[in-house]
């Protein structure tokens, strides 16, 4: 059996691309949505190799052989989504990822970065960017890179000191199939999790904020906003306390936690 | 050696809050001008007032770099001509850069010379001088480790576990434990990363891991002689994670020999450096073996100083500066000549207060410190930063608000001391560590002082608190609530203006009180009890005020408070009346619902004050204190559970004479040993010939039944006042020559006439009648009962109560009346109609505001006469809750859509009944005499069968523990069972219920006009939360509106100054949420989702084509656009880049 039906068999993607190498599998899955041709969703778009994955904005992933980089095209009206709750769609991800890798580590201390990045043992290893294909109403465009193989002990310094990869806290390499499939089996129970509006999600990533208890800085274009972080809400923004207040914070960065 | 000596003049403290505070103590009493420095975030920081001058560092944004910048330290000092500086702990009181700052600018450095510093200051260092003097060194590395592998070979060496540490680390930042081989790899990896994010350094070494280990260290002062001495030693082993929170001085239970060799080891390593001023030498002492090993030296001022100087006597902060100063350890200001002038006095103990919430893993909680009491007496000493009432607790800094130390003259007595002082603090507004310090302090095996370090980790049962109660904050928030808002209860009503407490009389608890019927009924028990009210000539009487008079005349709005004032009274002047009725009915709902109060309280509380005096209370038979049918089960814990809390005497009555729906209720109250007395209810008129559905046969027949089933004693219920004198003296006459047992008369006087009734009732031989206090009797309440008892005076039905006291007992219930203004209802006088409709008293007034709040107010007289017309469609029934709301609800259902009885048979219409009509003719309330008219059953059922059987015989029962598990999701504990059974009489009232007590406590304590209206300004109350604590609270004034809606009130509680902040419900809050847009309009255009505002393309009076760019919107990092769905003109543009919107909030508009 091929890689792809052995996915398309396991797991809830029905049509599978690999890309021995890509630029970036969001732009791929963006320019599928934006094209005539009607898609089979859930897609899958797999790139082995990334060259210019997208981070936020100008951000760029630090990818070697051995990261996993792919995006997932969804159909939120056949999930049943609707698209007031698409912001969620980020942090329920993160959820995901952090519940395979916690059957891939077990006891790994993990901590979901709002909004969209998944930490192990306080550095991050996996980035989430979720997008919308402008002329395509009702698909939604999940992009992950999650770093496996690519250990980053060789990596820059500033870059080793702030990621990791599963392979740098387990001490061994990890099959790459082996690690989709079991995260697109988490993706797929947590999208639907959200779909039934479980009430679960939100102690969830409220429980596992990984800034909760520390002093973060938020900014939006030029204004910075300095608090105490409280945890996630249940619509999923960030809440400061700040010295004028609680703050609930729905989109901007964050730019330094401690 | 020749050391000149540099006098200080002006010492500058480069740090914050109590260190800064400590230094400028002692620095003052030496005659030292003092200066602060500050950072902006710190200009309200109390350090900066406690100096003789203050100057800020560094800028708005860097509250931690200010504390760090060496420069610009140097500069204030050197500008304003400071001659030395202390650096205190933590900030840069290690950093040897800073002691060589000072030295380059000819300021004295109060603390080590840079060379100990810098020794010392590396722990690997410091560790291969410890080898060197022979002071025993933890195995481990003596070199950071290069690599994982090599680490892990070293630590194989050793033996796990070990500890990873980071050279450069302190503050249990970079430490991990490892206990074995497979763990080492991610634990090193870890630890170095933390090491060099949070010291800039890599190195990390390991040392041998002690699992039962005390933390040991001795604190020692050196000159610039060469002279050095220890002070004794300090145990430092409760920590939580590394880090200390407790210390103690000296070690409890040390032994002499380790703790000699402790200070030994400790001078030799001052001696090896030449260490001069004061320092600590940390050590690890294996509580299992007495070995210890040398951690660390901490070249600067401690924490923990205060424990040593409290058991020594000597100012270690006095001595810094003074040695500072280049004067010997012997000079007379410092006082220790040789080692032996240095003697140890008793045992001291220190806890750091924190604003650290203990129950949420220690997280820091900040925000505005509302009230800041704290502790004193003997032996109690106190360093405080910026602790007091108002001040604000900020999260830039760590949370340290005040350290309390204890001395006493043994161990025990400086815990005790310490537990003691720790229960005098008062904070407010911020969450503290002091719950979990005073567990920790009565914890034996802290009182027993063999703690080791890891004593927090293993010990969970600190951890679990009694829930703060905060009860006063928690009223004092409602009040201000009530000030701003008002009480909903009585929105829209006139006010009460009496606000003087209604006076009650005074009585001498002292006393003994005198025997009443409670205690005749414990005495002889139900049976015996029944033949000795049988016996009296004399009628016993019951007092209806305190339930069905203020159900009837005040929608049953009495609080408990008024209720609880006078109660002792009655125990003492009353000992005659039969019973107060004082529970059931509407209170159970009505007290939770409208006057926020557990109906079980009032029960209770009323039971203690009221001890001699037979409780009723009133129980809609399967009803329970409902209004549906509950299953058997619950019918039966809830008169068990109310027997249990009180009451003795239970009138069970069922809404349609049905006494198969009687049956559980009935069994139950006489398994619970108290006194059964069902009801029959009156309806129709015995008098009247015609009428012979209720006629005297057919209640002599329900008598017989009842008095078969066990009851003790039987009640008429004449709830409408039906009951004329001369039928009420035939059926009393005729009930007491078919039953033998006493008969109870109970009748309202909406009528008029009522009191009659009862007199004439008294001559057929009646043994008990309802009466209600003068100024609470009359109309549809119960007739008089203090003009009753005057009326029977002086013939042989004399009741002997008291007249004198029973009009002072009025005199109080008619000023408690006046607190009840808004309940007052427009009285309707009833007519001769009256015996026509035979509507309840209870259902009068209110049937009344419902047809006004219909707009059927001026077709009153018709709805009266359709009310008679639905009797007599449903068969002529028993009309008392709940069937009379039914008979009541579709006679204002035919008076709307003006439909006749006939229409209703006859109308092939279908129409939609009122639900109470179709749960009362589908038998969901039981079966009237003779069944429902089946052509009644046939138009209202539609078909349908309905019920003939008991309700409760279907309805499964009910799991207790399931719905307590319910309970105590929203309850955040363990529910009681009184608190189950209120949950499922009514669970969407108990649950709002108990949101308001969690939010405000219980404010049933609060006299009434300050509940129902707030205070007056000015106006001071006494509320008594529990026996012997009286909170008094005065009211001031209310603040102007905040941006966010909010007002600030102002109280004196006990005499001290408290706020409370309220949001101010009458005004719309001006940072406005967003309009909405009208999803039906397509020129105005809404988001889709929530999200915040990133860029907007167009303006106002743009142009626009259908898909064009018109904003896009970013939420969690994924960003959308939004396109112009049709061509046209922007009208209105009503966000901007930043806003943050809801769904469905209008974003722009077209023209």
């Amino acid at each position: 059996m091929s890689l792809s039906q052995t996915i398309c068999q396991q797991t809830f993607i029905k049509t599978v691309e690999i890309h021995p190498e890509i630029g970036s599998t969001n732009d791929r899955a963006l320019d599928l949505s934006n094209a005539e041709t009607p898609l089979d969703l859930p897609l899958l778009i797999w790139g082995l190799k990334q060259t210019s994955g997208r981070g936020r904005g100008s951000n760029r992933w630090w990818a070697t052989e051995g990261a996993l980089t792919f995006s997932v095209v969804l159909d939120t009206h056949a999930l049943g989504l609707a698209k007031e709750r698409w912001p969620l769609v980020s942090l329920t991800t993160g959820l995901a990822i952090s519940a395979a890798l916690q059957d891939l580590i077990p006891h790994a201390e993990l901590g979901l970065k709002w909004p969209n990045d998944v930490f192990l043992y306080d550095r991050k290893v996996c980035g989430i960017l979720v997008e919308i294909p402008p002329r395509q109403s009702g698909t939604l465009v999940i992009g992950i890179g999650l770093n496996v193989n690519n250990s980053l002990q060789d990596a820059p310094p500033d870059l080793a000191a702030r990621a990791t990869a599963l392979c740098d806290a387990s001490n061994r390499e990890w099959d790459l199939n082996d690690v989709l499939i079991t995260l697109l089996q988490h993706l797929d129970d947590h999208l639907n999790q959200l779909r039934d509006d479980d009430p679960t999600l939100a102690e969830r990533w409220h429980g596992t904020c990984y800034l909760r208890g520390r002093t973060v800085q938020h900014s939006v274009g030029d204004r910075v906003t300095t608090g105490l972080c409280q945890g996630v809400d249940r619509q999923g923004a960030l809440l400061l306390q700040t010295e004028t207040g609680l703050v609930r914070v729905i989109g901007g960065v964050i730019t330094s936690w401690n | 050696m020749n050391i000149p000596v540099r006098k200080i003049t002006k010492l500058l403290v480069a740090n914050r809050s109590e260190i800064a505070i400590r230094v400028f103590r002692s620095a003052h009493e030496l005659g030292i001008r003092t200066v602060a420095i500050y950072a902006w975030e710190d200009r309200a920081a109390l350090h900066r007032f406690k100096a003789d001058e203050a100057y800020q560092v560094g800028q708005k944004g860097e509250p931690i770099r200010s504390y760090l910048n060496i420069e610009g330290i140097i500069e204030v000092a050197k500008r304003y001509n400071v001659d030395a500086i202390h650096p205190g702990y933590g900030f840069l009181s290690e950093n040897p850069e800073l002691a060589r700052a000072c030295e380059n600018a000819g300021i004295i450095f109060v603390g080590p010379k840079v060379s100990s510093l810098e020794a010392l200051g590396d722990k690997i260092t410091a560790r291969n001088i410890a080898n060197k003097v022979g002071a025993p060194v933890l195995g481990g590395s003596s070199s950071p480790i290069s690599s994982a592998a090599e680490g892990l070979k070293q630590a194989e060496a050793e033996g796990f576990p070990i500890i990873l540490k980071a050279a450069k680390g302190g503050g249990g930042r970079g430490m991990r434990v490892v206990h074995d081989a497979s763990q080492f790899v991610q634990a090193f990896e870890s630890a170095q990363r933390e090491s060099l994010s949070a010291f800039g350094s890599p190195d990390i070494f390991i040392e041998k891991f002690i699992a039962r280990a005390k933390h040991i260290e001795v604190q020692l002062l050196g000159d610039k002689h060469g002279n050095l001495v220890h002070l004794y030693e300090r145990d430092c082993s409760v920590q939580r994670r590394h880090q200390k929170v407790v210390e103690i001085a000296p070690a409890p239970n040390l032994d002499p020999t380790t703790r000699q060799n402790l200070l030994n080891a400790s001078l030799a390593i001052g001696n090896e450096v030449g260490y001069e001023n004061a320092g600590t030498v940390e050590f690890l002492v294996d509580a299992d073996t007495n070995k210890f090993y040398f951690i660390e030296v901490n070249p600067r001022i401690q924490v923990e100083h205060t424990v040593t100087e409290q058991v020594t006597g000597i100012d270690l902060v006095k001595s810094q500066i003074l040695v500072a100063q280049g004067l010997p350890l012997s000079n007379e200001d410092i006082g220790i000549p040789t080692q032996d002038a240095v003697k140890v006095n008793g045992f001291a103990v220190q806890c750091r207060v924190t604003t650290e919430d203990p129950a949420n893993d220690f997280l820091p909680d900040y925000g505005k410190m509302t009230n800041y009491r704290s502790a004193a007496g003997m032996g109690i000493r106190l360093d405080a930063g910026t602790a007091f009432s108002g001040a604000v607790v900020n999260p830039y800094y760590d949370s340290l608000l005040v350290k309390v130390t204890a001395w006493g003259r043994r161990f025990v007595d400086a815990i005790s001391r310490m537990e003691r002082s720790l229960h005098e603090f008062r904070v407010r507004g911020v969450k503290t560590n002091l719950p979990f310090l005073m567990k920790l302090m009565t914890h034996p095996q802290f009182r027993d002082a063999t703690c080791t370090t890891r004593f927090i980790d293993e010990t969970p049962d600190l951890f679990r608190f009694a829930k703060r109660r905060d009860r006063a904050s928690k009223l004092l928030t409602f009040l201000g609530d009530i000030i701003v808002n008002g009480n909903p209860v009585v929105s829209g009503q006139v006010r009460a203006t009496r606000r003087e407490p209604a006076p009650v009389p005074k009585v001498d608890p002292l006393i003994p009180r005198p025997y009443g019927t409670r205690d005749r009924l414990k005495k002889d028990g139900p049976v015996a009890f029944s033949k000795w009210v049988a016996a009296q000539k004399v009628p016993l009487v019951t007092d209806t005020t305190f339930r069905d008079a203020h159900q009837s005349l005040l929608a049953t709005r009495f609080r408990t408070y008024d209720l609880l004032q006078i109660a002792e009274v009655y125990s003492r002047w009353c000992p005659q009346l039969f019973s107060l009725e004082m529970w059931g009915g509407a209170t159970f709902d009505t007290s939770m619902r409208f006057l926020k109060e557990c109906p079980w309280q009032r029960l209770a509380e009323m039971r203690e004050k009221v001890p001699n005096i037979l409780f009723q209370m009133l129980l809609r038979a399967s009803n329970a204190v409902g209004y549906t049918n509950y299953p058997d089960n619950v019918v039966r814990a809830f008169v068990k559970e109310s027997a249990a809390a009180g009451i003795d005497v239970f009138r069970v009555f069922d809404a349609l004479n049905w006494v198969p729906n009687m049956q559980v209720a009935m069994d139950a109250v006489l398994e619970a040993g108290v006194l059964c007395e069902p009801a029959i209810c009156y309806t129709g008129d015995i008098l009247n010939p015609q009428r012979t559905k209720y006629d005297l046969k057919y209640y002599v027949n329900l008598a017989k039944q009842l008095e078969s089933m066990g009851a003790h004693i039987l009640a008429i219920k004449d709830m409408a006042g039906l009951c004329k004198p001369q039928a009420a003296k035939l059926l009393v006459k005729t009930l007491k020559q078919e039953i033998g047992i006493p008969i109870h008369f109970h009748t309202h006087d909406t009528a008029g006439v009522q009191a009659a009734s009862i007199l004439q009732a008294v001559e057929g031989d009646l043994d008990i009648f309802d009466a209600a206090m003068a100024p609470m009797s009359g109309g549809t309440s119960q007739p008089n009962l203090n003009t009753l008892a005057e009326a029977l005076r002086f013939g042989d039905r004399d009741t002997g109560l008291d007249s004198e006291h029973l009009d002072k007992l009025a005199e109080y219930w008619r000023s408690v009346r006046e607190f009840y203004k808004p309940f007052e209802s427009e009285s309707v006088p009833a007519t001769s109609d009256l015996y026509r409709h035979e509507m309840p008293g209870g259902q009068y007034t209110n049937l009344f505001q419902q047809a006004k709040a219909l707009g059927l107010s001026d077709r009153w007289e018709e709805v009266c006469r359709v009310y008679a017309e639905v009797n007599q469609l449903f068969g002529d029934i028993v009309k008392v809750t709940p069937t009379s709301k039914s008979v009541g609800d579709m006679a204002l259902f035919m008076v709307g859509n003006n439909l006749t009885a006939r229409d209703v048979l006859e109308s092939e219409r279908e129409l939609a009944y009122p639900e109470s009509v179709i749960d009362l003719i589908s038998g969901k309330m039981g079966q009237p005499p003779g069944g429902f008219p089946e052509q009644v059953k046939q138009k209202i059922l539609r078909g349908q069968a309905g019920l003939l059987d008991r309700p409760g015989a279907t309805l499964p029962p009910v799991d207790f523990k399931a719905t307590g598990e319910e309970v105590a999701t929203f309850l955040r504990r363990d529910p009681t069972d009184r608190e189950v059974l209120s949950y499922l009489m009514y669970p969407k009232v108990y649950r709002e219920f108990a949101a308001h007590q969690t939010q405000y406590f219980d404010t049933s304590v609060l006299p009434t006009p300050a509940f129902f209206f707030g205070q007056e300004a000015g106006e001071e109350i006494a509320v008594e939360i529990e026996p012997g604590k009286t909170l008094i609270i005065k009211y001031l004034t209310q603040g102007d509106v905040h941006p966010d809606g909010t007002r600030t009130v102002f109280f004196e509680l006990n005499g001290q100054p408290r706020e409370v902040t309220v949001i101010d419900r009458q005004l719309e809050p001006t940072s406005a949420r967003n309009a909405k847009a009208d999803l039906a309009d397509p020129k105005q255009v809404g988001a889709g989702m929530p999200g915040m505002v990133v860029a907007v393309a167009v303006a106002v009076g743009d142009t626009v084509k259908k898909g064009q760019k018109l904003l896009s919107l970013e939420a969690m990092k994924m960003e959308s656009t939004l396109y112009a769905e049709l061509d046209g003109q922007i009208g209105q543009v009503l966000v901007k880049p930043g806003t943050q919107i809801q769904t469905g909030d209008l974003l722009l508009t077209y023209v």
